[in-house]
């Protein structure tokens, strides 16, 4: 009874202690690579708040967003930071007027892009095709998708000599949806009719 | 021109045909493993399974860390890494890549993450939300960080 008596606080204290510490959960922007920051809304059931500054945060019981210092960022996240992926890289080809047979300028781009596949571990390769805005939606994402096909059917077996295996090769066909050079509809314009080659 | 949007459409006919049934008995993957350093699981199903870098991973996979690290880029090109002790669920991943409409939902229930969005966002803000088990976070598109204590 006594040995029970004396105990009991102690293990309410160790109970208090590992389940009712308030949690300090924290959210943080980073600053971005390219600039541009569009934010995360943060919900919680006390308050909603928008982080859209680099270190701009949500920390637990603060009900107003908060600035972090880069050192608590690095000491929280370093870990998980330090295993971001490589970013996807792009490249862009250009191909004679109705064929398959890649305008010169783009060569160099083409070895550049087999380059970066080279240097990478686990690497996957998107090909996406892309149109002008002549002729229809549909037509366009069937043409778009029929180029990206013929351009991956090209590019497999140099792809495949620098490691990229068959199946981390897909296709996209994007149609008019993503115009490199904004125009009108139903316009011809050469600088829209490309294939984006992704390496990630 | 005209035939070679014809073949396509053939050839979309036939992809669904030919596809659904196996689309039903084997899910697309939604992403791989890029990055990764200790110990990092999967669970996916009844399983538990190591994951490596390379590894496709699917949706309603749950991602564990102990003394490990793991980082994933999505199709869409939004990228994930993980801290760690921590433990991520990969609750919703729809995406069209013609359209690049799609939504990404996931639940942090412990640990660090680090986030990039993708496509799916710059196509749809908000389309990509993350739970923690006391905030919803819907992502306009940035880079940013989560840490969530173990409760």
């Amino acid at each position: 009874m006594r040995a029970r008596s004396t105990l009991a606080p102690l293990l309410l204290a160790t109970f208090l202690s590992a389940c009712c510490t308030p949690p300090n959960d924290l959210v943080v922007v980073l600053p971005a690579a390219d600039g541009h920051i569009g934010g995360v809304v943060v919900a919680t059931d006390g308050a909603t708040m928008t982080l859209d500054k680099a270190y701009a945060g949500a920390r637990s019981g603060a009900a107003a967003p908060v600035e972090v210092a880069a050192a608590e960022v690095e000491q929280v996240f370093g870990n998980a930071l330090a295993a971001r992926p490589i970013p996807p890289k792009s490249y862009t080809l250009y191909f004679v007027s109705g064929s398959e047979d890649l305008v010169p300028s783009s060569e160099p781009t083409l070895q550049a892009m087999l380059a970066e596949v080279s240097a990478r571990k686990a690497v996957e390769v998107v090909v996406t095709g892309h149109t002008d805005t002549l002729g229809g939606t549909e037509d366009n994402d069937s043409l778009s998708l029929d180029r990206a096909t013929a351009v991956a059917a090209k590019l497999k077996d140099s792809l495949a000599a620098h490691g990229v295996a068959a199946d981390a090769i897909t296709v996209v066909g994007r149609g008019e949806r993503d115009l490199l050079v904004a125009t009108r509809d139903q316009k011809a314009e050469p600088r829209n009719r490309r294939v984006e080659i992704t390496v990630r | 021109m005209a035939i070679m949007t014809a073949n396509a459409r053939c050839a979309i006919a036939l992809g669904l045909v030919v596809l659904s049934p196996l689309a039903s008995a084997e899910e697309a993957p939604i992403g791989q493993v890029k990055t990764g350093s200790g110990i990092v699981q999967v669970e996916r199903g009844p399983a538990t399974k190591p994951l490596a870098v390379g590894d496709r991973v699917f949706k309603s996979d749950t991602i564990v860390t102990r003394a490990g690290t793991v980082g994933i880029t999505f199709v869409d090109n939004s990228m994930m890494s993980l801290g760690p002790h921590s433990r991520l669920s990969l609750d919703t991943f729809d995406f069209d890549p013609t359209t690049q409409k799609g939504a990404f939902e996931s639940t942090l229930k412990k640990g660090t993450l680090a986030v990039k969005s993708g496509q799916i966002v710059r196509q749809t803000p908000e389309a990509m939300r993350i739970r923690t088990p006391a905030a919803l976070l819907g992502v306009r598109g940035t880079e940013f960080a989560v840490s969530v204590d173990e409760r």
